[in-house]
């Protein structure tokens, strides 16, 4: 991690307007967005962690002006992309891409594979025989057979369609690439031979990857950092060891002793930390502290005032007015207060 | 395989074998290949069709070989019941009603098909613009949509009717300004839908720009459903248009449509029903075979309903 960010973003937010009534007047917005900044560095994964609806897929998208972010600032290599004309956000696009969670969804099926794979080509000026030997370099790379490039998505399973979008997301040789969830939908086998073709990607391509997920089990292979993400912003930003041994945040406590270990005696004894409650809405955001409705630690200063990022270590940052220490759990803390 | 109760092979049930050997030489079906294949399944949908298929090839061919034709009056040869030189018969002014039937049927299937096509370009340009753009264009194409819903079409075309009825293609602009309703609603409904998905966001990434994803990502998902309503509204087509030439506001003499036969039969209804059964039998053979036809479609443009590979 040498030198500036690849890519900074800075507060950004995303609001969506709630219409309503026969005028169709706003009456509220939901907030999926809310003052989220973070950096990524050449070559770097960082993972995004955060439970359904915090707001991941929507911060991701909106990285890409996929969805127009409401306000904030997002600036790739020293260039500010929320400013950016339609011409040159057109262009930006070679640089900045994005691997889909739903790899059915993803891929348009009425095209041939290689007609998938080589429209980025082609927006960008690509003749069609460069678009189709580059197809076959990428398919290639990915792990299937050039023959492949004829047939339609149907005839693939989920993994080799995932394959099939991160080879589109790799044709117009981008430097980030943003990772929504890429394989919750696949199954645990095929998961882990996606999580090393993009780690092997990565090194083979110098690429910078946003990784996007909701289990902390999948991103801890493949992240250098990881930010963990509640109801539109990050609570805990930090190395990928430090989040796993020395968690300061009570939600990413929670999320850590959600993660089954993969031995049935220490399995057993596992004490789980179950939140209260569900997540708020991000309609509805709770004043303070958003997380503090389900943590078992709030108390007065939690429900007025809202925490800021705050570095507790190098390169470590958290938002929390209590966070925890090493050494210390989330189950003893709150049995200590109740 | 040490354990006796594991198989060495996972069972497979037969004819959903799925074989992806590496370097296995396959060839790829295509999208209306594989349509075409599940179309070919559906029998009452391809007797439908070849049943269409010669029903309108003999409007064309029966007349063009037959030496009468359908305006020459022939007095003493009037109100003929079915012979050998005139199989259907003649009406009071000794015209061959075979030949008017096939004419009638000529000037039918043309209404019909213009409406077709006319509400389809209608229908998928407004539904598409409407579906893709929302906001206040969707606004302004759904209240459209609307106003010819709630307004009974059948005083719509007594009204226009009246005043610019007549031509074949003034009757088939003013079907198809009716009945290219549910399809402007299916392509609107289904490009709100799709420009969600996934794949239209990839492409939105990749840069491409609005008409790009409408062309090549929105519509060909679109024309499936499409293509069924279509013969619907052929059918449809059909029968308004004969519902217009029987009231007398459709088709006007000397030409005839289906419509004009049953009109002119309906004074001899008791005595030779054949005059309204024959042409009426011929339009509800039509639509009928259209809505096979539709049927059929449907299934086979359901990519769910997927066949294994033969």
């Amino acid at each position: 991690m040498t030198g500036l960010p690849v890519l900074s973003i800075d507060s950004l937010v995303k609001e969506f307007p709630v219409r309503a009534g026969l005028l169709r007047r706003t009456v509220a917005h939901v907030k999926a967005v809310s003052g989220v900044s973070l950096e990524l560095h050449e070559g770097e994964t960082l993972g995004i962690v955060g439970e359904s609806g915090c707001g991941k897929t929507t911060l991701g998208r909106s990285i890409l002006r996929l969805i127009e972010p409401t306000s904030g600032s997002i600036v790739y290599k020293g260039e500010e992309i929320m400013q950016a004309s339609r011409r040159r956000m057109r262009e930006l696009r070679q640089e900045l891409q994005i691997v889909f969670q739903d790899p059915f969804a993803s891929l348009n099926p009425r095209m041939p594979v290689r007609d998938i794979i080589g429209e980025p080509l082609r927006i960008h000026g690509a003749s069609k025989s460069q678009a189709d030997s580059r197809t076959n370099e990428l398919l290639d790379a990915v792990g299937l057979l050039a023959d492949y490039g004829n047939r339609y998505p149907h005839e693939f399973s989920g993994g080799q369609r995932q394959r099939i979008g991160i080879a589109r997301a790799l044709a117009l040789r981008p430097t980030v690439i943003v990772l929504d969830e890429p394989v919750s939908a696949l199954d645990v086998s095929v998961q882990a031979q996606a999580i090393n073709l993009l780690d092997d990607l990565q090194s083979e391509f110098n690429l910078s990857y946003l990784f996007i997920a909701h289990d902390l089990s999948v991103v801890r292979h493949i992240s250098d950092r990881i930010s963990v993400m509640y109801l539109g912003q990050l609570v805990e930003v930090t190395d990928r060891d430090a989040l796993y041994e020395r968690p300061a945040h009570p939600y990413t406590h929670s999320l850590l002793s959600a993660v089954p270990v993969a031995d049935p005696i220490k399995e057993r004894s596992r004490r789980r930390i179950v939140l209260q409650g569900d997540i708020p809405s991000p309609a509805d955001v709770p004043p303070g502290c958003r997380f503090h409705t389900r943590c078992p630690l709030a108390d007065e200063r939690c429900r007025t005032e809202i925490p800021l990022m705050q570095e507790i270590a190098p390169g470590h940052q958290v938002a929390c007015h209590r966070p925890i220490a090493p050494g210390e759990t989330l189950v003893e803390l709150a049995a200590a207060l109740s | 395989m040490t354990d006796p109760l594991l198989p060495d092979r996972i069972p497979t049930i037969p004819g959903f074998e799925v074989s992806f050997a590496e370097g296995m030489d396959v060839t790829a079906r295509s999208y209306s290949r594989q349509t075409w294949d599940r179309f070919r399944q559906h029998k009452l949908a391809i007797i439908a069709f070849v049943v269409l298929v010669l029903l309108v090839a003999s409007f064309w061919i029966v007349p063009a070989l037959s030496s009468l034709d359908a305006t020459s009056r022939n007095i003493p040869e009037r109100q003929q019941t079915p012979s050998l030189k005139h199989p259907f018969g003649t009406d009071e002014l000794g015209r061959d009603l075979m030949i008017r039937t096939f004419e009638g049927a000529k000037i039918s299937v043309r209404i019909a098909l213009t409406v077709a096509l006319l509400s389809t370009v209608i229908g998928t340009f407004l539904g598409a613009v409407a579906g893709y753009f929302g906001k206040w264009v969707d606004a302004v194409i759904s209240q459209i949509i609307n106003l010819v819903l709630v307004v009974p079409g059948i005083v719509i075309l007594l009204v226009v009717g009246i005043k610019y009825g007549g031509s074949v293609n003034q009757i088939s602009v003013l079907l198809a300004a009716l009945v290219w309703i549910p399809i402007g609603r299916i392509v609107r409904g289904m490009f709100f839908q799709l420009k969600e998905q996934e794949y239209v966001q990839a492409a939105k990434a990749a840069g491409a720009g609005p008409r790009r994803i409408i062309v090549r990502h929105i519509l060909p998902n679109v024309m499936g459903p499409v293509l069924v309503q279509i013969t619907l509204v052929a059918g449809t087509a059909i029968i308004l248009e004969s519902t217009l030439s029987f009231l007398g506001l459709g088709v006007v003499p000397p030409a005839t449509s289906l419509g004009t036969l049953i009109d002119d039969g309906k004074s001899s209804l008791d005595t030779r029903p054949s005059r309204i059964l024959v042409p009426g039998g011929f339009v509800v053979l039509m639509v009928l075979c259209l809505n096979f036809l539709g049927d059929g479609l449907r299934d086979a443009l359901d990519p769910t309903s997927r066949k294994v590979r033969e």
